[in-house]
């Protein structure tokens, strides 16, 4: 939940009395299925590295997507080459040995899938990403249009240096937040580009986004018992830039007459001809803190 | 742009001092109504015995230049009396002209305000003016009468729907139409996102709509000037008009303050929304505050019939509350100081000096500790001098000048949080306007007349702030900033400078009809960065940079003009070609506010509109109105979006038809209705979607933009006005009961695609739906009351 986000339901809360939504049937011209990848990998060491390939599918098919089952998938960091073996539902898997990671902070990446008679490749680089100083749990009574209660926020200090930008995944009792709403990305400590805040805490509505939303989208407050987790990964830029395109997308449903073009979001996987395939390949740093409401 | 040159303003001079003759004499004065000495601008005045005539100019003034002799001077307005008066000319004379009400026709809708045959007559093509009375009978939403609706119903004017602000004219954007109240331009037209305008019908005397054929002494943007001009006040008696709506209670005073010398009105209005939305709205938004209100003052004072000064003054607010913890406002200020001076019978001098605010404030949070405060605003302050010089009633030569200064302020925004403070501000812009203007309004053979003038504009984009040069990235990706340098104030960081031609023509063909034609060209120096389908409030003003060049536009018309049956039918159709250079758009994704380097993330295209118009009415009887009939195309050409090749714009609208009629079932009873259609205007779909970490992200496969339609708008509105019994009474009351979108139809604004509300758990498909979202849902039916007190 951005600034921006609050604004919209500022702005719709007040002509919705008069409107009204109808869900209808509509002609999307879809036509051909085409190559997905999804690979967002860390450097956590000991842990299992998962790459996805799929096929996209009609907008309002409302089902999984189609596995790609038989490629091979290979990431190099120009001193070893992992290969990533099919599992199942085309889920590519790295298991390191005892001990293992897939590289260091600064290392360059390199995706190579063949599939189809065709190779796809993508280069990235391994960001760096801050510790989280703490996770503070607060009675909050001035929450925007939510209850009264506890609330969580995070506090982490934007590494020094412009345009580092990081992917907060939040976790309630292990849950993951996953909602649109509530993809929570960090450029410099705030929003985006364009403003001159560097190397500070993040800024408030980032810290609070870490919060569950409800199914109105207001932030849910947290009991006693429960448990809050966040970890922070460093992205590329063009990762934070597919996520920031993304979000808007996502989420342009509810910006009533506000809503934005449609913009499609723009990977950084290329087939053998320069032309942009479907996904993104990114190599995270993940820094991650976890508390229980007492 | 070089190759017109100065020696081209010398002919435009010396062609009208060709005409200046000797032994003769002006007659010169203000035209007025007689019962509340309002002035009465676009009033006929004629000599009967040459035919020579004129037109009473935007306040109220005429002047006309014949040869010495005796004379019947004609004073004529529809809705009056005819003014006759025997003269003889052997000196100067100022005449002011007092015209008398008709009885007969006082109560009868009139649709025309003019001379009967402006239609055909008028040298100007592709403007409408709205009169007052006209609207007032207007079948609206709520009942309200509304000046930017009332304009949705002539050829060119569209919108991208039901409470979207503004107005697209010819397939111009929003932001392409100067509005302006008393001279002031006003940035944000409309209350209630685009429900409501901001001008109250109970201050305003004219409105006039420049769609084309723009005379050189207006400028500033591309696609159309809304010139409105506000009452001055009854200088004879107390006036008191007020009504009680369904939204708004409305309540003006006007009184002389020195009879005949100075008079002042003042008129408010506040809705009460509030009090109806509140059984809509959510428990824990119990506390929502949500009005907004307008007040409009004028006044003016009357030194001698040389010299007149006005003041007048616009405030307005759009409030909405959220119990203590939020807040967010919005609205426009402006004041407008003019002063007419006469240096002879012949020149007309007026000299305006105005300023105007628009801004909006934004806050949550009311502990110390924890705030976010947000403000911004664009500011201007500008002198317009002007000159008419009624050389003969065959020659107006028009000329003057204004300069505007500019404050943007994008973004003021301040987040305290545990009471550390983060400044999340962006710098303010300066920037300077100017122009100069000569334009001559001319009769040739008495069948041929010209308005041919020139506009030098200059903008300059001033210091007192970063400045930021940006490198190259691929078509459609943010630009990388590449350095930074500091402007001192004032220093000129660029500049640009633009002549523009404009030029109109009219041939009358025979006593009914004319011909006539018109070219212009339009700079802009500011733009709206908006990106939504409909412009929020929070879009923010930002002039020409080094980064953002001026937009530039070029028109031309040509039409038929025609009358029937003695003038009961007006009939006009015109057709239009205008190309657009320098229009902005947004690379995908583009963050427009609160981003202090938004000129990374704009694109620069092209536009091109074209279409043909048509307009039918009937002005007298029983059963008048109008139909107006528009066949249009409006397209972009942005590189980097919809594969650099021409799309629709977002308010391309193929056919656009409004019928509106006004039946007069008994002396007190009028029946209208309204009834509009048009193309749905175009929209983008995703095609495809695909998973990527568990989100499920829509693609519009081929990567175009505005590639199919939404289903077409058509509506019926009805309304009944109850008169007051005629005669002398102090009180007079109307009644208005109407009915908007009268069969219901849920009409799209837009049709978008949503995910499912509730977590998706991991393995899970996202279900998605495809959502019409319809503004107004069902008919909605009013009472007003409307009241005259005096």
């Amino acid at each position: 939940m951005n600034y921006k986000y609050i604004l919209s339901v500022i702005l719709l809360s007040s002509i919705v009395y008069v409107s009204c939504e109808d869900t209808i049937e509509v002609d999307n011209g879809f036509e051909t299925p085409q190559f997905v990848v999804d690979a967002w990998i860390n450097n956590n060491v000991d842990e299992e590295q998962v790459i996805s390939l799929s096929f996209s599918q009609d907008y309002f098919d409302n089902r999984l997507p189609d596995a790609v089952t038989n490629a091979s998938v290979t990431v190099t960091n120009g001193s070893s080459t992992y290969t990533f073996e099919h599992r199942a539902m085309g889920q590519y898997v790295w298991t390191p040995e005892s001990g293992e990671s897939i590289g260091d902070v600064g290392d360059s990446f390199t995706l190579t899938v063949d599939f189809d008679d065709e190779t796809y490749t993508s280069t990235t680089e391994l960001n760096p990403v801050p510790e989280i100083d703490s996770i503070r749990i607060y009675f909050e009574d001035q929450a925007f249009g939510a209850d009264d209660g506890l609330y969580a926020e995070l506090y982490a200090r934007d590494i020094p240096g412009k345009g580092n930008t990081y992917w907060v995944k939040s976790f309630r009792n292990d849950t993951l937040l996953n909602k649109p709403q509530e993809l929570n990305i960090i450029y410099d400590a705030t929003f985006d580009a364009g403003t001159d805040l560097d190397g500070t805490t993040f800024i408030r509505p980032l810290r609070f986004a870490i919060n569950a939303l409800d199914e109105d989208g207001l932030p849910r407050d947290l009991n006693p018992g429960e448990k809050v987790a966040s970890e922070i990964h460093s992205i590329s830029s063009e990762a934070f830039r597919f996520l920031q395109i993304v979000q808007e997308q996502t989420t342009n449903g509810d910006n009533g007459i506000f809503t934005l073009p449609i913009a499609n979001s723009r990977g950084n996987v290329f087939d053998s001809s320069g032309n942009r395939a479907l996904g993104v390949f990114n190599v995270s740093a993940v820094s991650k803190m976890e508390k229980t409401v007492e | 742009m070089k190759s017109y040159n100065y020696s081209q303003l010398l002919v435009v001079f010396l062609f009208s001092i060709s005409f200046l003759q000797a032994q003769e004499y002006t007659i010169s004065g203000y035209i007025r109504d007689a019962e509340n000495g309002e002035t009465l601008i676009g009033s006929f005045i004629y000599l009967a015995e040459n035919g020579a005539s004129t037109v009473s100019n935007e306040y109220g003034f005429y002047s006309i230049t014949v040869e010495e002799g005796n004379y019947t001077l004609y004073g004529t307005y529809l809705g009056y009396k005819d003014n006759i008066q025997a003269i003889t000319l052997t000196q100067n004379r100022t005449i002011n002209i007092e015209m008398a009400p008709d009885a007969n026709t006082l109560d009868e809708v009139v649709v025309t305000a003019e001379e009967v045959d402006r239609n055909v007559r008028s040298l100007e093509m592709s403007v409408n003016k709205l009169d007052i009375k006209t609207l007032e009978k207007l079948p609206t939403l709520l009942g309200e009468t509304e000046i930017l609706r009332g304009i949705q119903l002539l050829p060119g004017v569209t919108s991208v729907g039901e409470g979207a602000a503004g107005f697209n004219v010819r397939g111009g954007s929003i932001d392409q139409n100067l509005v302006l109240l008393d001279e002031a331009p006003v940035y944000n037209s409309s209350h209630l996102f685009g429900f409501f305008s901001v001008f109250n019908p109970d201050a305003v005397k004219d409105v006039k709509l420049y769609k084309g054929g723009i005379p050189a002494r207006f400028g500033g943007r591309l696609s159309s000037i809304l010139d409105v001009r506000m009452k001055e006040g009854n200088n004879k008696e107390l006036e008191v008009n007020g009504g009680i709506g369904t939204i708004f209670s409305r309540l003006s005073v006007e009184a002389p303050i020195i009879k005949d010398k100075s008079s002042f009105i003042v008129a408010g209005r506040r809705s009460y929304i509030d009090v109806l939305a509140a059984p809509f709205l959510s428990d824990d938004a119990g506390d929502t505050e949500l009005n907004f209100y307008d007040l409009t003052l004028k006044t003016n004072y009357k030194f001698s019939d040389k010299d007149q000064i006005f003041l007048s003054g616009y405030f307005g607010r759009d409030n909405f509350g959220f119990g203590e913890s939020a807040g967010f406002s919005w609205g426009n200020q402006t004041g407008t100081f003019r002063w007419n001076h006469l240096f002879s019978d012949k020149l007309f001098a007026n000299l305006t000096t105005y300023f105007s605010n628009y801004d909006y404030q934004i806050n949550f949070g009311d502990t110390s500790e924890d705030t976010f405060d947000w403000t911004a605003n664009i500011k201007n302050y500008s002198i317009k001098p002007e000159f008419s010089w009624f050389i003969r009633p065959q020659n107006i030569l028009r000329f003057g000048g204004q300069t505007i200064y500019y404050i943007f302020e994008p973004a003021n925004a301040i987040s305290v949080s545990n009471s550390e403070v983060t400044d999340i501000s962006t710098s303010e812009q300066f920037s300077l306007e100017s122009n100069v203007f000569v334009e001559n309004e001319i009769t040739l053979f008495n069948k041929l007349q010209m308005n041919y003038g020139l506009r030098l504009s200059h903008f300059a984009y001033l210091g007192g702030r970063n400045v930021y040069n940006f490198g190259e990235a691929p078509l459609g990706e943010v630009r990388p900033l590449e350095s930074t340098t500091v402007a001192e104030d004032g220093e000129v960081i660029e500049d640009y400078i633009n002549l523009e031609p404009r030029f109109s023509l009219k041939v009358d063909l025979n006593e009914k009809s004319s011909f006539k034609a018109s070219y212009n060209r339009t700079a802009q120096y500011i733009h709206l960065l908006s990106n939504t389908t409909a412009s929020t409030p929070v879009d923010i003003w930002t002039p020409a940079t080094n980064n953002i060049k001026p937009a530039m536009a070029d028109q031309v018309a040509a039409g038929y003009f025609r009358n029937f049956k003695d003038n009961t039918y007006e009939f006009s159709g015109e057709l239009y070609y205008k190309k657009m250079n320098n229009l902005i758009d947004y690379i995908d994704g583009a963050d427009l506010i609160l981003n202090e380097l938004v000129e990374g993330q704009i694109l620069e295209g092209e536009g091109r509109a074209y279409g043909a118009e048509f307009m039918l009415k009937k002005t007298e009887g029983r059963f008048s109105g109008w139909v107006s009939y528009t066949l249009a195309r409006s397209e972009r050409l942005v590189e980097g979006i919809n594969n650099n090749d021409w799309y629709p714009s977002r308010f391309d609208q193929t056919h656009n038809l409004s019928i509106t009629t006004f039946y007069e079932l008994s002396d007190r009873l009028t029946l209208s209705a309204n009834f509009v259609y048009n193309t749905g205007t175009p929209t983008t779909f995703a095609n495809s979607g695909y998973y990527q970490q568990g989100y499920f992200i829509p693609n519009n496969d081929l990567n175009e933009r505005n590639n199919v339609r939404i289903p077409d708008y058509h509506r019926l509105d009805l309304s009944l006005t109850l008169d007051p019994k005629p005669g002398k009474r102090k009180w007079k009351g109307q009644w208005v009961f109407g009915i908007y979108n009268v069969y219901a139809r849920r009409n799209p604004f837009s049709i978008y695609f949503r995910q499912d509300d509730a977590r998706v758990n991991p393995g899970q498909a996202v279900n998605t739906e495809a959502i019409r979202l319809s503004v107004i849902g069902s008919f909605i039916p009013s009472i007003s009351y409307n009241f005259t007190f005096k």
